[in-house]
């Protein structure tokens, strides 16, 4: 007997299926990452309105039979929606935060902080474009949530307080941090501005709104190069958003 | 495949690479094929080949014609002041079946869509912006769906294109003919509200 449910979400992701039908994927807040099934969900207005679209905040209703691998999706409802259209360059960081939230869920996992921080960056997203500050906060903090956030205040080697007026280390194939003692003549470590290393710390623990304002002024791309490296650890595909960004950012 | 012999289970294997056939269907139709007339076989087969050969993409607005450039392009009663700019070719068959636009098209082939990794590169922006080089286009309608990408898509067409002295609307937004207020979404409720006209 399948089971019902029902819970608020982000769509992640769809495609079509058949005439009519659509495979989505939704990041709930209960469950975690479900795919389900809409049939009839390109035409239903009444049961899918609007609703499946990407980065939209919903309340799914769905069944699950234990056997299945796909959810039935009953209904969806919209929970909210914006008049003012994204501009190319906010909706494709949002493909970018969506697709990392992605890959940093499982299905059927219950990620209850990582749906918050989906939902809220894609509001904060709404409201004004992607600074440099509120994009790597996102990722460091999905990191964390995911169980891949590393510790930034101690050495991983020594665990002393990594000191805020040394260089420190930054390992390259694990995503941790050595203090100069432990760091240094390793070739697998490169050498990180103590500066930078604050900046990620405060921004980690800083709520993501107020993230947007940081600057992150002479880090910028530094920071944006480390946090890249610790996602590219545990990433299973390559962001196709990326590719997105990288055209809208030079045809400016 | 088990029992199904290998002329057949070529053309199931071909089938089952179109979008939305999967295995069972591919399979149901190709027993069908099986069945069917030799003309009707070769007539598909033939109309597929002929297909690939004959199709072109239309160099001034990029839907895919008969021949190049098309017919809706080198009709001398359409107005060349006004270019409806869409998604798709589908889109432009929906538009023309409407009956009320009398000006040229500009087929995009597809919109921004970045979780599929498809940026501007990717769309006939560039042939649209050559287009309007000419000076004799005044205004663009862009008709890309209302979705977040066709928003998009819209959104960055007009910024692009504004620039270069060209009036750029946008097809209206709201409840459907015959439709209720009662069912309608959020979102298209919001939509309609914004963009309301004086009677």
């Amino acid at each position: 007997m399948p089971t019902s449910h029902s819970s608020e979400a982000v769509v992640l992701r769809w495609r079509s299926y058949g005439e009519s039908d659509k495979i989505v994927t939704f990041l709930t807040r209960d469950f975690g990452k479900i795919t389900g099934i809409g049939k009839g969900a390109k035409n239903s207005r009444r049961r899918f309105p609007n609703s499946l679209e990407s980065m939209a905040r919903v309340r799914v209703h769905f069944r699950q039979k234990a056997e299945a691998s796909l959810a039935f999706l009953e209904s969806c409802e919209l929970l909210s929606a914006s008049t003012t259209p994204m501009d190319p360059e906010r909706l494709a960081y949002g493909a970018y935060l969506t697709e990392l939230a992605e890959q940093f869920t499982v299905e059927w996992s219950p990620a209850e902080e990582t749906f918050s921080l989906l939902d809220e960056a894609l509001q904060v997203l709404e409201r004004s474009p992607a600074t440099a500050s509120f994009l790597r906060a996102y990722e460091l903090k999905l990191l964390q949530y995911a169980g891949f956030g590393s510790p930034l205040e101690r050495c991983v080697q020594c665990g002393n307080d990594l000191n805020e007026n040394e260089i420190c280390y930054f390992g390259t194939m694990t995503a941790t941090f050595q203090c100069q003692q432990c760091g240094v003549g390793n070739d697998t470590h490169t050498p990180i501005a103590a500066t930078l290393l604050a900046m990620l710390r405060g921004l980690r623990l800083m709520p993501l709104t107020q993230c947007q304002e940081q600057p992150l002024t002479n880090v910028r791309d530094e920071a944006a190069r480390l946090t890249g490296q610790m996602l590219s650890l545990h990433l299973i595909r390559p962001l196709r958003s990326l590719r997105t960004i990288d055209q809208l950012t030079r045809s400016q | 495949m088990a029992g199904v012999p290998v002329p057949l289970e070529r053309v199931i294997n071909e089938l089952v690479k179109l979008p939305g056939i999967g295995e069972k269907t591919a399979t149901r139709l190709a027993f069908h094929l099986t069945r069917a007339d030799r003309n009707d076989v070769e007539g598909l087969a033939n109309s597929l080949l002929s297909m690939r050969e004959e199709l072109y993409t239309c160099s001034v607005c990029c839907a895919l014609a008969g021949a190049d450039p098309c017919e809706l392009c080198c009709d001398p009663r359409r107005s060349d002041e006004i270019v409806c700019v869409v998604e798709e070719a589908a889109d432009l068959a929906a538009v023309e079946r409407s009956g009320g636009f009398q000006g040229r098209y500009h087929v995009l082939q597809g919109t921004l869509s970045p979780l599929d990794g498809i940026g501007p590169d990717d769309l006939r922006i560039t042939e649209l912006v050559r287009r309007l080089g000419s000076g004799t286009v005044r205004e663009l309608i862009i008709a890309t769906n209302p979705t977040a990408e066709g928003e998009a898509t819209a959104l960055y067409v007009a910024n692009l294109t504004k620039p270069l002295g060209v009036t750029v609307s946008r097809i209206a937004h709201g409840l459907p003919m015959g439709g209720d207020v009662e069912y309608a979404d959020l979102a298209t409720l919001g939509k309609a509200l914004e963009g309301r006209r004086e009677m």
